[in-house]
């Protein structure tokens, strides 16, 4: 029943975003079985591009799956769209994909499976914050291939630059530094009083009291029922085998 | 004074024989043994060598004639102008109890845990200048006696219900406090004293003048009328407090009383003037002076702790590092999420600013005041700019960046402002007894 309910799922995701005039090219790792999909729906790839492009995708099909999308227009956001995007395309198998959507002028990353282990969502959203400004200067071939080569080099266990966790970070570093020593400064060097009980324990003193009557002035009765809550049973679920997969991307 | 009958020299209070020792020829004698003629029980003074530091005016008292060499209270080393004097005699005494050394231990104890303490607070010279010096304090006694009635009230549930019923208490207090105490001398501020409390006054013992051999003592010079009502209502407050937690009314919810002291018939009995045992040192912070001082009895430490400057910016920078490796190993944030940050701590930035600028106001009057708002405008521009930053979303990140770094700037100045300002809080201008009218500073 979930496999037909996915089916139909895919079948509607797959109707709705289906473009009007598809440039799309494959290839299978015949090794792993992996595919390499290209679908330049907003024709942003020049032919020669598209080729070469996928020449530098190809690489990544030794660890999963690997896309090239761009769209022209979508009516949900960046993030909704490749995740469906995805499931269309690669299901739950390991693989990720690169996407330029035109209408949010956004580039986004999203992975899953095996690769997104590597390619996790800060390494999704320091690639794209790597790539973007290719994107914003209209050379998407540049963007895609740099990205794509950068996912192959984690692949591969390269170190790729990462200027926006260092920059972020020594900001926030410095930032937390100095209000830390502040706070402990504050902590450390707070005086403390004591308050009168503790004075007069230190003192000659007594204090005597001897009750001799409470008259009873008023007696009130007041409708208070009590609160009629009931514990609540305990509630389970059991998630379905879903993916986790999850991405990151960059405006440009 | 006080000479030895064997040997003649110099009699001084030992804290750890509780004795008058000759370092000569160690003889001891109770200090209630040796009494000079003038220090006869019954006089109402007691003949002292009054010291003034020729710089501040501050005055303290000694037994012996040997010249002092600094003043405790503006740090200055200069020969103190003496003369022999007459003092009012306190009623009573609370010895040393912590030697020196053990006053030095407790303050390094202190410093070493406080962050960024200024170099002088630490030097070796300067901790070996704390002088035992017995600090004049206006002792109250205070008795209440008489009917009370308080109002309460019980509640209880009865199926649906709940029954509360009121009660007019009747009873009768019978209580007496003979120790509430408060500093008699201007020269020690309040924002010690209160904070250097509590004393044992049960511990307290008839003062003679022998005492003081091989310490100095503060002048009394505010009335015991200035510190009544703090010493009134302090009895009346803590009464009623024992007798809301005693087994009689433990069940009754009791109203607020209003007028406690008329409530509680507390009334002054009467004042008696004590000298409390307190470790005194003194160092200048540019044109401030710090105090830092123990409690000669209990061994408590209270210290102007000033910030420097310079360390803190050394301390930050080096705090720095770790985090930056911390965060690197688990966090990659974008850029806007760390503008967002920097932005949100900034503003905390600059409500401790706030604060601290409250808190001067509070304490401070004078020049000081005009000079309150650097840094402040600069903040708030940086924040507006970054909130700016964040509604219009660039697509560069080199805004973000360039908003966080201004706003980081901003934070920077704000909190080296902020602990400008601490470190005024946290120090006092330079004594000028003379021109002091009377009362305490912050009375």
């Amino acid at each position: 029943m979930r496999k037909i309910l996915l089916t139909f799922m895919a079948m509607i995701t797959a109707l709705l975003f289906v473009p009007a005039e598809i440039h799309a090219a494959t290839y299978t790792n015949d090794a792993t079985s992996y595919r390499c999909l290209m679908e330049d729906d907003a024709n942003l790839l020049t032919q020669s591009e598209e080729e070469s492009l996928l020449e530098t995708m190809k690489p990544i099909t030794e660890y999963g799956n690997v896309a090239f999308k761009s769209i022209n227009s979508n009516t949900t956001t960046t993030e909704s769209y490749i995740k469906s995007y995805y499931r269309q395309v690669f299901d739950t198998s390991s693989g990720t994909i690169f996407l330029i959507d035109m209408d949010n002028r956004n580039i986004w990353i999203f992975s899953d499976g095996k690769i997104y282990r590597t390619i996790t969502k800060s390494y999704a959203n320091t690639i794209t914050d790597n790539v973007y400004t290719y994107a914003t200067k209209g050379d998407y071939y540049a963007c895609a291939s740099k990205a794509f080569g950068q996912m192959y080099d984690l692949l591969e266990g390269r170190r790729i630059a990462q200027p926006m966790k260092y920059i972020s970070n020594a900001l926030l570093a410095l930032v937390f530094a100095l209000l830390g020593n502040y706070i402990r400064l504050r902590i450390y060097t707070r005086k403390s009083k004591v308050n009168t009980s503790q004075l007069v324990k230190k003192m000659d003193h007594h204090v005597k009291y001897t009750h001799h009557d409470s008259i009873l002035l008023h007696t009130r009765r007041i409708y208070d029922p009590p609160s009629s809550d009931s514990g609540g049973g305990g509630s389970s679920s059991s998630g379905g085998g879903g993916s986790s997969g999850g991405g990151g991307g960059h405006s440009f | 004074m006080y000479e030895c009958p064997n040997c003649g020299g110099n009699l001084k209070y030992s804290i750890s024989k509780e004795m008058l020792l000759c370092n000569h020829c160690d003889t001891t004698m109770s200090p209630y043994d040796f009494t000079k003629d003038r220090d006869a029980e019954e006089s109402t003074e007691y003949d002292v060598t009054v010291f003034t530091c020729p710089q501040c005016a501050g005055q303290i008292l000694s037994t012996d004639e040997t010249a002092a060499t600094f003043c405790s209270f503006c740090d200055a080393s200069t020969i103190l102008d003496s003369r022999i004097s007459k003092e009012r005699k306190p009623a009573k005494i609370i010895p040393f109890t912590k030697t020196k050394n053990m006053c030095k231990n407790a303050y390094m104890k202190l410093v070493s845990k406080s962050p960024f303490i200024p170099a002088d607070a630490k030097d070796e010279k300067c901790i070996d200048s704390f002088r035992g010096i017995y600090m004049p304090y206006w002792v109250y006694d205070i008795s209440q006696e008489g009917p009370v009635t308080l109002y309460g009230s019980t509640s209880r549930r009865s199926g649906d219900y709940r029954i509360e019923k009121e009660y007019e208490i009747q009873g009768e207090i019978d209580a007496r406090y003979v120790g509430f105490s408060h500093d008699a001398s201007t020269s020690f501020a309040d924002s010690i004293s209160e904070y250097l409390e509590p004393f044992d006054t049960t511990k307290a013992r008839r003062f003679t003048p022998s005492f003081l051999s091989g310490f100095y003592a503060d002048t009394s010079d505010v009335s015991e009328e200035n510190y009544r009502r703090q010493a009134i209502d302090g009895a009346a407050e803590n009464t009623l407090h024992e007798i809301t937690r005693s087994k009689s009314l433990r069940k009754y919810t009791l109203k607020p009383v209003p007028d406690k002291v008329h409530k509680t018939h507390t009334k002054l009995d009467g004042a008696t003037l004590h000298m409390f045992p307190v470790w005194f040192m003194s160092y200048r912070k540019g044109d401030r002076v710090a105090y830092a001082t123990v409690n000669g009895q209990t061994g408590k430490v209270v210290a102007d702790l000033p910030i420097d400057e310079k360390k803190f910016i050394t301390g930050s920078l080096i705090l720095a590092i770790p985090i930056f490796i911390i965060l690197n190993l688990l966090f990659t944030f974008r850029p806007i999420i760390t503008l967002g940050i920097v932005l949100a701590l900034s503003i905390a930035t600059l409500l401790f600013y706030s604060f601290e600028v409250a808190a001067i106001k509070k304490k401070e009057s004078g020049p000081i005041i005009g000079k309150l708002i650097k840094g402040f405008p600069g903040a708030v521009i940086a924040i507006i700019m970054s909130l700016g930053t964040m509604i219009i979303n660039p697509v560069h990140d080199i805004y973000f960046y360039g908003a966080s770094a201004i706003c980081l700037a901003a934070m920077f100045t704000t909190l080296l402002c902020t602990i400008h300002y601490y470190n005024i809080l946290a120090t006092r201008p330079l004594p000028q007894f003379k021109t002091h009218t009377g009362g305490d500073d912050n009375a």
